[in-house]
């Protein structure tokens, strides 16, 4: 008759598989986890062979369809988590920050006379499609670097008001309910988002009328 | 209208309407009462717990086992009221299902040499 009792180098290595799991998820079903594999095993190890390469098989599919789901939740967190707000702002407002001084610097240019010098060789071949006064310009570009200039601050501002927002589903009397709580802004994230909407607004105010419209 | 719970945590839920009851006891409930149908490893029973216990339809208990009995780092888990609710709406929900089933079935027409609707 076989041993019942767990191996322990194979609760050892279960251990270690658990480091495919969120660290949170670790610290509070880790050891629950491990215990209920060693209850596992020893169910498994009074069988034959087979049953125990079953065993492992299905400990492996286990790990593989809910670590995944957990980290992605991990991941999830993290990202909704409001001190991660002002960093993911700030990262996707740099490439539209590109745009943005590309605008101010077309505006300066436009206002001195000096737009062809400057952006020409910056902007090459796409220059005359945007420049209202070039022969070839083209509205649609011209919609599409607005576009793509506003694109950022807006995704941004959704980024922060998403990280805002806490939700939460809680299930009363047979019914689901979602539960919507408010966080408030950091100080440091508040300035970093006043400074950014300002940045645009006057790079917005100074690019309309000065280069697209021509005044 | 309620929506309906995923199968592990249907059979979770059955299980601890007959008391707390640990990790282990929970898995082994579940396989006894859907006759095999339902195996979880322990990744997917403790996924399932921490949804449910998110959800407030289960709690930890701070009871501990007698040391002699079984093992203290074990945890107990018990369901609640709102989890009560969830189990027996969703059990009335899978019976309803089945009649349904059960009708349609009876009337069916056989699978081979049957005519066309």
């Amino acid at each position: 008759m076989s041993d019942p009792r767990p191996r322990p180098w194979a609760v050892r290595l279960y251990r270690l598989l658990l480091r495919a799991y969120s660290p949170g998820f670790r610290a509070r079903f880790g050891e629950q986890a491990a215990i209920v594999f060693a209850d596992r095993l020893a169910e498994a190890q009074r069988g034959r062979g087979r049953g125990r390469v079953r065993f492992w098989l299905h400990i492996g599919r286990d790990l593989l369809i809910t670590a995944i789901p957990d980290r992605l939740d991990q991941l999830g967190e993290m990202l909704m988590d409001r001190r991660l707000a002002a960093p993911i702002a700030a990262l996707v407002m740099a490439p539209a920050g590109l745009f943005w001084s590309s605008a101010i610097a077309l505006s300066v240019g436009a206002r001195l006379g000096l737009t062809d010098t400057a952006l020409g060789p910056m902007l090459g071949g796409w220059w005359p499609a945007l420049n209202p006064h070039s022969g070839a310009f083209k509205p649609a570009a011209s919609a599409a670097l607005l576009a793509v200039v506003f694109a950022g601050p807006v995704l941004a501002l959704m980024v922060l008001a998403a990280s805002l927002v806490e939700a939460s589903v809680s299930v009363e009397g047979g019914r689901f309910r979602v539960n919507l709580q408010t966080r408030w802004l950091g100080g440091l994230d508040a300035a970093l988002l006043a400074t950014l909407t300002a940045l645009g607004a006057c790079s917005a105010l100074w690019l309309i009328p000065h280069a697209f419209l021509g005044s | 209208m309620s929506t309906a719970l995923s199968n592990s945590a249907f059979h979770i839920l059955l299980a601890l309407t007959v008391g707390e009851r640990h990790g282990y006891a929970i898995m082994k409930d579940v396989e006894a009462q859907s006759e095999g149908a339902v195996t979880m490893g322990p990744g997917t029973l403790y996924a399932a717990l921490k949804k449910l216990l998110a959800a407030g339809l289960i709690a930890e208990t701070e009871d501990r086992p007698d040391p002699a009995l079984d093992d203290q780092r074990r945890r107990y888990y018990r369901i609640t009221p709102s989890g009560l609710s969830a189990v027996r709406a969703e059990a009335h929900r899978l019976s309803r299902v089945a009649e349904r089933a059960g009708a349609r079935l009876a009337g069916a027409a056989p699978a081979f040499g049957g005519s066309r609707p």
